[in-house]
């Protein structure tokens, strides 16, 4: 399989790329840190002999046509794309600077949606048969932490669905993950006993991949906590602050 | 990256502690603009001592940066990021065929770690201590930026970062000399013996032909004799196929450590007879078992509780061994302390600043955390001195400044050397504070 993972320098992406890799998948890997890139395809090339390439691309500012033909340039034909880059703010319980807020919405939203709508054309071919996006349990339900965050990456879910329903003729499997906290640098330490690893993320993502569509919950269990919050009263629910 | 986090760091034992920030970057352009002084880098956190905290010190967790950089199965060389950890290099090294020849007991330690510690492995006497296999660094200093450490360049510096606690700057990548790995298992004979002074005698006897030489001893028997055993470990000439790593228990004693220790001398009577029994004949152990003992065994850490306990590593002249061991005895009865655990090696390297290496015999002792043992200590210190011993800094959390003094005649030149280099002194940390450095 030859794959693309958008924002694979740190974190959940940096873990899918690794577990790819040790599948023996042909790899691209996407981010804005070129010195980090270079390193992790590096490490990757040595432990696990496969083909590992990357490109360098800010998606605060994406220019997704541009970035598929970069991708498309270096693999040949992608069979699987997941949209991992986040980015979270931590003045964003408000009120946030403009720039701050545009790029937490561009990272998390504009720019996924952008390059998912770029390779559009691929998945109704055929060609691409996998789009993974990364949710978050901050768009369960609104909160006063994580606002704008939790709204782009609920957008984020909204367009996924809209384009599964687009796409539902077609063989392609577009699913996403309502990840729930990691030990990244987005929350260091601060996830508690709660926060999954990155790498037990990424090895359900890809036990999953060719399974259901839709949306999920990784780790599963925050499924339970998002029934339970969307049944709670908002006299209640408003004490959930912090 | 999110803002640094306030949090209280302990040494492992909690010997010592402090409340500083913690910063887990993830990526190498947090490193080009380095948040505060004065900052500490960390690898674990599973030093004896704090030198990966210090109180109101922004701890740099260097954990992310693991990746494997660059491998020669020619030279037997590989390049390393410095938070990539033993037990991800035994992954990738073992079955290639290669090991880490100075390594510690526990697979999450970092190489960095390894490198400001200049820590030893099972046998020092033949492999040195880590530093030994460092070929190259880079450095990265709030003042100075970037630098390439090397035999050719800035050996000077480099003399001083291996075994410099953190002091001179974060260790980013380290190239290391292999050593081959002889071969999959490794045959660990328990050579029983009477006291202390015998496995000595022992250990001199088998310095010839040993992978792995140690004795340990129960002190908790009456007259404290220091029954034992010396283990004593070869390879075998099977084929190099190691065994992997499997997974292992975290080892987290702030989560998991009893809140009452039970290493009492009773309990440590019971611990000491788990060891003789599992020890009543010969085994082989995997290259893995063999490589990281402590790895399956936190609950080992646990049994001390809340209060933890110290430990006291000295390296004495094989001459002064006999007298010091006699004098040891007299202390542990004048003080009612049972050491939980104590352990003897053959030792060797090259002494020098404030490094833990030199031919002698090395006397490494764990108590039970309290006042007892803390005076003990104290005590520890000026036996040491009398006869020529020198303590381990990175494994004594409270070992002060004055007792280096008088066992390291190193100290001064170290600080006049990290002095020159960094006057502002941007790395410090509660190990750095404590001895002064």
């Amino acid at each position: 399989m030859k794959a693309a993972v958008v924002g694979a320098s740190a974190g959940l992406g940096r873990a899918l790329a690794e577990r790819l890799a040790e599948a023996g998948h042909e790899l691209v890997l996407v981010a804005r840190d070129s010195r980090d890139l270079e390193a992790v395809a590096c490490d990757l090339r040595i432990r696990f002999a496969t083909s590992v390439r990357w490109l360098e691309a800010d998606l605060a500012v994406p220019d997704a046509a541009g970035l598929r033909a970069r991708i498309k340039d270096k693999l040949g034909r992608v069979d699987a794309l997941f949209l991992v880059a986040g980015l979270g703010d931590d003045t964003d319980h408000g009120p946030m600077e403009e720039a701050a807020l545009e790029r937490v919405i561009a990272v998390n939203y504009t720019s996924p949606v952008a390059i998912a709508n770029a390779f559009l054309p691929d998945l109704m071919d055929g060609s691409l048969s996998h789009l993974v996006g990364i949710g978050s349990v901050a768009a369960m339900r609104a909160r006063s932490r994580n606002m704008v965050y939790g709204s782009a990456k609920r957008g984020l879910e909204f367009y996924f669905e809209a384009l599964r329903h687009r796409l539902s003729a077609y063989p392609c499997r577009i699913q996403l993950y309502r990840v729930g906290f990691m030990d990244t640098s987005m929350l260091p330490g601060r996830g508690g006993p709660l926060a999954a690893s990155p790498d037990s993320i990424a090895r359900a993502i890809l036990a999953r991949l060719g399974g259901p569509g839709g949306v999920a919950y990784l780790p599963r269990w925050w499924r339970l906590v998002a029934i339970l919050l969307g049944v709670t009263p908002w006299r209640l629910f408003i004490r959930f602050k912090g | 990256m999110s803002a640094p986090v306030a949090r209280t760091f302990h040494s492992l034992g909690f010997g010592e502690s402090a409340r500083g920030r913690w910063l887990v970057p993830d990526r190498l352009r947090f490193l080009d603009a380095l948040p505060g002084v004065p900052g500490i880098p960390r690898g674990a956190g599973l030093s004896l001592a704090g030198a990966g905290f210090g109180e109101d010190v922004l701890a740099l967790d260097m954990r992310r940066f693991d990746r494997i950089l660059a491998f020669d199965p020619g030279a037997g060389t590989i390049t390393v990021e410095a938070g990539i950890t033993l037990g991800k290099l035994f992954r990738f090294l073992a079955p290639r065929g290669w090991q880490i020849a100075a390594q510690p007991g526990h697979p999450d330690i970092t190489v960095g770690g390894c490198i400001a510690g200049n820590v030893h492995g099972k046998n020092p006497l033949a492999h040195g201590c880590f530093g030994r296999w460092v070929l190259e660094l880079d450095l990265i200093h709030p003042d100075h930026g970037r630098l390439v450490l090397s035999a050719d360049e800035r050996a000077d510096l480099l003399e001083l970062t291996i075994g410099g606690f953190g002091l001179t700057g974060v260790i980013a990548t380290a190239t290391i000399l292999l050593q081959p790995m002889p071969g999959g298992r490794m045959r660990v004979e328990p050579v029983p013996v009477a006291s202390l002074e015998a496995a000595v005698e022992t250990l001199i006897d088998r310095q010839g032909d040993a992978d792995q030489l140690y004795s340990w001893h129960d002190m908790a028997t009456s007259g404290r004799r220091g029954p034992g055993l010396v283990f004593h470990g070869r390879p075998l000439n099977g084929p190099r196929s190691a065994l992997p790593l499997a997974s292992y228990p975290a080892l987290n004693p702030e989560l998991w450590a009893l809140p009452v220790g039970v290493m009492n001398r009773p309990g440590i009577a019971v611990v000491n007879l788990a060891q003789s029994l599992r020890w009543r004949r010969p085994r082989e152990l995997g290259a893995a078992e063999a490589a990281f003992p402590f790895a399956r065994l936190p609950y080992y850490f646990y049994l001390y509780g809340r209060k933890g306990f110290l430990e006291h590593q000295t390296l004495v002249p094989w001459a002064a061994a006999p007298a010091y061991l006699t004098s040891l005895r007299r202390l542990f009865d004048r003080h009612g302390v049972t050491p939980g655990l104590f352990v003897m090696k053959p030792f060797g390297g090259s002494p020098g600043l404030l490094r833990f290496e030199g031919e002698g015999l090395s006397v490494a002792l764990e108590a039970a955390g309290g006042e007892q043992a803390r005076t003990l200590f104290t005590e520890l210190d000026a036996l040491d001195a009398d006869h020529g011993g020198r303590a381990n800094l990175i494994k004594d959390a409270r070992l002060p400044a004055r007792a280096v003094a008088a066992q390291y005649p190193g100290l001064d030149e170290f600080r006049r050397r990290l002095a020159a280099f960094d006057p502002r002194r941007r790395m410090r940390s509660s190990l750095s504070r404590r001895l002064e450095l």
